[in-house]
């Protein structure tokens, strides 16, 4: 039996560090004989340098080496794999953060819409809202760029923890019940999920929109704008949508790769409502838009897309938002309003 | 403009650390004492000795013992693991059991139908004692489903498969990674380990109990009793001295706490599915009065455990295991428990972070170029946490398989099992990863108890458990001695949960376990 002594020689070889998915060796530059004064001589070089990519030489199979501060040479007989290429995997080195089994995590759905044939208005449009803030943002400074604009830094709560995400998707389970005995409902929120202008001026008394071609020109700006505002504040919060923590949902409709919090839908029709009755404060209808953006936001509810309190963040998200709307519209609105 | 790095603003600073810093948090290891003047960056300077595991006497910690895991399988083939797997069984790929034969050498044909077993995977005692928990007091209807049950799978045959391996080895990347937390262990003498170049091959890694064998149990997410039945019969069978259990059990009636079963389904029939889950709890708890069952926590952040780990509050040899992170804060993800009378958390163990952006609680990772997508500052008044970007390292599917992928993504060819170190481990987490710390600890208890007398049963190992841990850890790379592990109010809580609620006896240490 080997004794204690030769578990602490082998120890003395767990000489590594790891940084993300990187493993690095520490080497004793000094011998083994003064391993301390080795580490010291080795921080006293290394540190504060940014790291060199590890590089390999590689025949048709087997990989020959790979060693620090090379450039990466692969040697191979096929000619696609022969190419000399520096990967944006190899230099990042291996994919990290999936070790937990735990589904998504923050940042994902960067970049989606790729593959995507055509633009699609409606349920899965998907601006590359990214992007068009990153143009806004072409030469601000670094702090500007950071704090962002009002519209983005507008202090809604983040969403509740997960053990009561937990308890209000009990609610959605409710619904889901209802749903199967309501063929009504059912049909009213599939039309939904998409926006129709109607849904929005029917309450003002209006059912046909001829005449009414700045009215309508502003509802569908309205719903542009706060769409893109919208996935901003999603991704900043991240939240699982609701079939995900609770697999017995089965969603109505299918289930956008956005994340959750605040609704989309809700946000979008309590901002349209906002916006008008600011235009028309004397519109008596101007109360039923919005009991019908409330319809509209509870029937994702009712699909199973979204929680409670992602409904009641899109209607605070929308109210909040309203005067820097107003603002950015103004010319919209004024031509909108000169039909009434 | 100057393009100085700075920590804390979204660039990538990481620290790095050592990577057996899990083995350092728990004291299986220490850092040696140095020359006074050499005073050195902590995450480069360890030199490491055995601590608790030198109470062993033994170059092989946990020598002899056995850990079950059901899990999602083990890859065999990785350098630190490969020689303490044993042959692995599946009741995810059969009704009755599928068993994994590695072949001893290549043959170039297919060897044709898989071969039938000649008798039950489980063996007549464990069969007689698993009928002995039907009581027959209780409602005639369901005593006839569980009989009849037992009575199929008793008779069942499984098969024995040497053909297909990819499933098993390129898709069990969760229990690998388990695998090598627990029994992980050098491969090589020490006169080869310091030719290790920099970028290819094993390094000298070891898991909690390096000497301990591996059992792999292949379980299948599918909402079905009969085969997490079987599993654990098989383990108990066995006599393994731990089994480790990571997972959540999707009783329909048990595994959310808030309302039974919904839906028309045969999952879900009160009259055919319940009785059989009401079973399925029956030989958990009984086999875990027997062998310490080690489960995990869970990661979704609740203020209660998942199934059947929720069951740890309870009198039995359940073990439900939370998560702690480097800077010995809960792990963001680590479920607990909201109720101060119940303690369903046994025990803590090292683990990774999560981010957190609710109303209860900020918890960002500062370095992250994510971190400056949006203005977070606005949230300055909500409670803040730090958040710990550090994992545990341990072993992944070589190659591209697994979690990581390796070095040489996108140049390699598929077919080709490198050597590429990168390729070889992973940063892993979650309670899965606290718990088989767990287990492997246990099993140095039960090497321990071994060597002296007999090995303990599933009640008296959690009873050591709940003496064995720390309200305070002195980590080398914290700033100073003696730091408190505090809790914190993931889910809006008045009154801050208690430090027994989340972390149970507290952070595991590896010293008062086995003196």
């Amino acid at each position: 039996m080997m004794s204690i002594i030769d578990l602490n020689n082998k120890l003395f070889n767990a000489r590594f560090l790891v940084n993300g998915s990187d493993i690095r060796q520490y080497p004793l530059i000094l011998g083994d004989a003064k391993p301390e004064k080795s580490l010291e001589e080795y921080i006293k070089n290394k540190g504060g340098e940014k790291l060199h990519p590890f590089v390999s030489m590689m025949t048709k199979s087997s990989v020959l080496s790979i060693q620090e501060e090379q450039i990466v040479i692969t040697i191979s007989d096929d000619p696609v794999d022969g190419v000399m290429r520096l990967s944006p995997a190899f230099r990042a080195g291996p994919s990290a953060g999936r070790g937990r089994g735990r589904g998504r995590g923050r940042g994902r759905g960067r970049g989606r819409g790729r593959g995507q044939t055509a633009f699609e208005t409606g349920e899965e449009a998907l601006p590359a809202w990214h992007d068009k803030r990153a143009l806004h943002r072409i030469g601000l400074s670094v702090a500007n760029k950071y704090f962002g604009a009002i519209w983005e830094d507008i202090l809604i709560d983040p969403p509740p923890g997960p053990s009561e995400s937990l308890r209000e998707t009990e609610a959605l389970i409710d619904l889901q019940k209802r749903r199967e005995g309501d063929p009504l409902r059912r049909e009213e929120i599939v039309r939904q999920a998409s926006f129709g202008i109607l849904d929005y001026t029917a309450p003002l008394g209006i059912d046909t929109l001829a005449g009414f071609e700045g009215t309508c020109a502003l509802i569908v700006a309205i719903l542009e704008l706060t769409e893109e505002i919208g996935l901003n504040y999603k991704d900043r919060f991240n939240r699982p949508r609701p079939n995900i923590i609770e697999p017995r949902l089965r969603p109505a409709l299918p289930v956008p790769s956005h994340a959750s919090y605040p609704s989309n839908h809700s946000f979008q029709s309590f901002a349209v409502a906002n916006v008008l009755q600011r235009m028309l404060p004397e519109h008596a209808g101007v109360t039923a838009l919005y009991e019908r953006a409330r319809r509209v936001a509870e029937n994702r509810e009712w699909a199973g897309l979204h929680y409670a309190s992602d409904t009641d963040a899109g209607e605070e998200l929308a109210a909040r938002i309203s005067p820097y709307l107003v603002d950015a519209m103004d010319e919209t609105i004024r031509r909108a309003q000169s039909e009434w | 403009m100057t393009d100085d790095i700075k920590k804390g603003e979204g660039h990538l600073c990481y620290d790095w650390y050592h990577y057996l810093w899990h083995l350092i948090a728990i004291g299986a290891l220490r850092d040696r004492p140095r020359i006074p003047e050499a005073r050195l960056p902590h995450e480069a300077a360890y030199l490491l000795e055995a601590d608790a595991w030198d109470l062993l006497g033994t170059d092989k910690p946990g020598y002899g013992e056995v850990i079950a895991q059901i899990d999602t399988g083990v890859n065999s083939s990785h350098p630190n693991l490969e020689p303490r797997i044993r042959d692995a069984v599946s009741f995810a790929a059969h009704p009755f059991g599928l068993s994994y034969v590695t072949p001893k050498q290549q043959l170039p044909v297919l060897r044709g139908p898989e071969k039938k077993q000649s008798k039950s995977f489980v063996g007549d005692d464990t069969w007689a004692w698993a009928a002995g928990l039907i009581k027959s007091r209780n409602n005639a209807q369901e005593v006839e489903v569980q009989k009849s049950l037992l009575r199929a799978l008793k008779d069942g045959r499984g098969v024995i498969q040497e053909t297909a391996e990819t499933s098993r080895m390129r898709y069990s990347a969760h229990g690998t990674a388990c695998a090598g937390l627990m029994v992980g262990a050098p491969a090589a003498s020490p006169a080869k380990l310091r030719q290790f170049s920099n970028g290819e091959g094993a390094i000298p890694y070891w898991g909690v109990a390096p000497g301990a064998e591996l059992l792999p149990i292949e379980i299948s997410a599918r909402p079905d009793a009969a085969q997490l039945i079987l599993a654990f019969l098989y383990a108990r069978d066995q006599k393994v001295s731990v089994i480790h259990f990571p997972r959540e059990v999707p009783d329909p009636w048990r595994a959310h706490r808030s309302y039974s079963g919904y839906g028309d389904s045969r999952y879900t029939s009160v009259e055919q599915a319940k009785p059989i889950w009401d079973y399925f709890e029956k030989v958990f708890e009984a086999i875990s009065e027997e062998i310490p069952i080690i489960c995990a926590a869970g990661n979704n952040g609740y203020d209660h455990l998942i199934y059947p780990a929720s069951k740890a509050g309870e009198s039995n040899g359940v073990v439900a295991v939370a998560a702690a992170t480097y800077l010995a804060r809960r792990s963001a993800y680590s479920n607990y428990s909201g109720d101060p009378t119940d303690n369903s958390v046994t025990i803590s163990a090292p683990s990774d972070d999560q981010e957190v952006c609710t109303r209860c609680q900020i918890r960002l990772d500062r370095e992250s170029p994510r971190s400056r997508d949006h203005n977070f500052e606005i949230y300055e008044k909500l409670p803040q946490v730090e958040y710990a970007p550090q994992g545990v390292l341990t072993t992944d599917i070589p190659g591209h398989h697994g979690y990581s992928g390796g070095q040489l993504e996108g140049i390699q060819p598929p077919h080709v099992e490198s050597r590429d170190r990168a390729g070889l481990y992973t940063v892993f987490g979650g309670t899965s990863a606290a718990s088989a710390i767990v287990a492997g600890a246990a099993a140095l208890l039960q090497s321990k108890h071994r060597s002296t007398g007999r090995p303990l049963n599933g009640l008296e190992v959690k009873a050591k458990m709940t003496q064995s841990g720390a309200k305070e850890v002195s980590w080398a790379w914290l700033e100073k001695a003696d730091v408190p592990i505090l809790p914190d109010s993931p889910n809006c809580e008045r009154r801050v949960p208690s430090f027994d609620q989340q972390f149970g006896a507290g952070l595991l240490d590896l010293r008062k376990l086995l003196s």
